[in-house]
């Protein structure tokens, strides 16, 4: 019980009344001491009174409209305070909203003194995946004169399911495609568990490396060697900048390809393999968690798939970034056929193939997979999440893990799957002929895959268009 | 229930003193403090009782406790005798014990009351007679203290507000 400044006041009467006998000398002061002293501690005794019979008694409920939501929804929660009788206190109730929570109205609800009840209706928005639960209540009560706070209630809990996609579609050309990653050979002989290879005894050999059944059938001793299980690292670099929150509101680009990565990511965790993270924004790198098999690096890596978020896009005049590496270069090329003035003076700053690196390095895919890989020397596998909207980069990006010894995995969300409406058919056709055109010559780079990732109703609709053009004769127009 | 003012002002309980209620216990108190004061000190005393009924009324029990008796210290004698101290006393007794009749549990709050009434006038009595003023002024502040205090740790125990002492 915390007394309010009006109690600290009249308590303090009592070292007046004091002072006053002491100087006066009349002992009559003091006799006052003992009656504001009964007066506060029977008020103080009666407060306790009250608050341990609202403490039994009160009630405080959560009711939602349900208790499994998805990432970023907003859900509606009624709090509920009853008391069976009314107290002359004032009551105040602070309920225990989770704490990764947006709430609409977070003040605390007052239980009037004639009043038996109060409820507020909220909204709550639950922007991070995982189960919550409501802490119990903080019930303030007071009476002037002293002040206590106790809980109530026990938490309510609600799921928060991270925003999942039904009609996913990852393949090539319209085809799906099973994308395997668990165990791998290395081709070496060594300690291990998987038998390999048997061959004759050679000195140095470990004595428990005898085969003794082949030893007996044969007239030299032999020895069985075994697959060394080595540990291939998953490098996933993930593209969430503006242009991949295209798509609608549960099925986005980054949506389908954060399904990907969290299949790749469940994958490489029960081969044990070690896996990093990084992310890229538009000027950034948002996220880099380093190579680890441990529980906590998956967990980390699992925690930030599921609450990244697509960068909100620049729109302001200015926020148009360098040009693709590949424009840049056309550009110079033209540049060499022209003789006038504008060409003269701007080739000189073309002639420095030093400031074409320099270029792409400020490109924040690029920047991605090389801080994925730096300082690294393991060989493993470099999974690319990005969409086609920067194909320049990417090609320079698959080229940079290449350099670095990696198989490289690229998953490309392509942006006409996720255009809607498709006012024009043909030409979104055309836009993923163009796309898959793309895709191939990717895949066709030596230890590099490269896999489509995008509705399936959408990819449905454009290959139909795709059938209809051929007619029954073979022609296709 | 409007509160006023006054209610503001007054250093009363709303559990108690529900502020826009007018308190009968309490104007009977003062009543029976204005009748005692005039009968031991006739004008003076009505004086001093009209005094103390107005601290009551515009400033709550304890400034009315603390008015009466300072006005009671210039007026009395040193040396009265316990009859006029009984006497004088017995209005603010009332004073305080009239809102305990509004508590939840009634007889719990009178016993706490007088369990506090005596332990505090206990510790003062024997401060005044082993020494002096001083001391009986020390062990009344002293025995207030520990009386607000041992309340405390019982509200502690009975909201099951101590942590655990092992986990």
């Amino acid at each position: 019980m915390r007394p309010t400044r009006r109690l600290w006041a009249s308590l303090a009467l009592c070292v007046v009344l004091a002072a006053v006998a002491i100087i006066l000398a009349h002992p009559l002061a003091l006799a006052g001491i003992p009656v504001i002293a009964t007066w506060a501690i029977s008020h103080q005794w009666a407060f306790l009174e009250e608050c341990v019979a609202i403490d039994a008694s009160l009630t405080v409920e959560e009711s939602l409209e349900t208790h499994a939501v998805a990432v970023d929804d907003t859900t509606e929660a009624t709090i509920t305070a009853t008391i069976p009788r009314p107290t002359s206190l004032h009551v105040d109730i602070a309920p225990g909203f989770p704490v990764a929570t947006r709430v609409s109205n977070a003040t605390p609800l007052s239980i009037a003194r004639d009043l038996t009840q109060v409820n507020r209706t909220v909204d709550i928005t639950w922007p991070v995946a995982g189960r919550h639960r409501f802490d119990p209540a903080t019930i303030t009560a007071t009476d002037g004169l002293l002040t206590q706070s106790f809980t109530a209630g026990s938490g309510t809990a609600v799921t928060v399911e991270p925003r999942s996609v039904d009609d996913i579609h990852v393949g090539a050309g319209g085809e799906r495609h099973a994308v395997a990653y668990g165990d791998h050979q290395t081709d070496r002989t060594g300690p291990g568990t998987e038998p390999a290879t048997v061959r004759e005894y050679a000195p140095g050999d470990p004595a428990n490396w005898i085969d003794w059944n082949a030893s007996a059938r044969l007239p030299e001793i032999h020895v069985r060697e075994f697959q060394v299980e080595s540990d291939h690292a998953l490098h996933l670099v993930v593209d969430h900048r503006p242009s991949l929150a295209e798509g609608t509101d549960d099925r986005t680009k980054l949506d389908m390809l954060r399904l990907v990565a969290l299949s790749l990511l469940h994958s490489a965790r029960r081969s044990d393999d070690p896996v990093g993270l990084v992310t890229a924004t538009d000027d950034t790198i948002a996220t880099h968690i380093r190579p680890g098999a441990d529980p906590n690096t998956f967990a980390a890596i699992r925690r930030r798939l599921l609450v990244m978020r697509a960068d909100a896009r620049d729109t302001s005049p200015t926020a148009r970034g360098p040009i693709s590496a590949t424009k840049a270069r056309q550009a110079v090329t033209a540049l060499d056929d022209d003789d006038s003035a504008f060409a003269r003076t701007l080739r000189p700053y073309f002639a420095d193939s030093g400031a074409y690196h320099q270029r792409v390095a400020d490109r924040p895919l690029y920047e991605a997979v090389d801080a994925a890989l730096t300082p690294s020397g393991s060989r493993g596998l470099t999974v690319i999440l990005t969409d086609d909207e920067h194909p320049g980069e990417l090609t320079e990006a698959i080229g940079r893990a290449r350099s670095a010894g990696q198989s490289v995995l690229v998953f490309l969300a392509p942006t006409v799957l996720f255009t809607p409406p498709m006012a024009d058919p043909e030409a979104a056709y055309e836009r993923y002929v163009a796309f898959e055109e793309y895709r191939r010559e990717l895949a066709a780079t030596p230890g590099v895959s490269a896999l489509e990732v995008g509705p399936r109703d959408a990819l449905a609709e454009l290959l139909s268009i795709g059938r209809a053009r051929r007619t029954p004769g073979g022609v296709t127009t | 229930m409007r509160t006023t003012t006054l209610d503001r002002l007054r250093a009363e309980s709303t559990l108690l003193a529900p502020p826009g209620r007018l308190d009968w216990a309490g104007v009977g108190a003062c009543l029976i403090i204005i009748a005692s004061l005039t009968g031991l000190l006739e004008g003076i005393g009505l004086a001093i009782g009209l005094l103390t009924a107005l601290a009551w009324l515009a400033f709550g029990t304890p400034y009315a406790i603390a008015v009466g008796h300072v006005l009671l210290v210039v007026t009395l004698p040193t040396e009265s005798s316990w009859q006029t101290i009984a006497l004088a006393e017995v209005g603010f007794v009332a004073l305080v014990l009239a809102p305990i009749v509004r508590a939840p549990r009634p007889g719990a709050g009178v016993l706490a009351a007088i369990l506090a009434g005596a332990f505090v006038a206990s510790a003062t009595l024997f401060g005044l007679a082993i020494s002096g003023l001083w001391l009986a002024a020390a062990l009344a502040l002293a025995a207030t203290a520990l009386g607000v205090y041992a309340v405390h740790r019982i509200g502690l125990v009975r909201l099951d507000l101590l942590p655990d002492a092992h986990p």
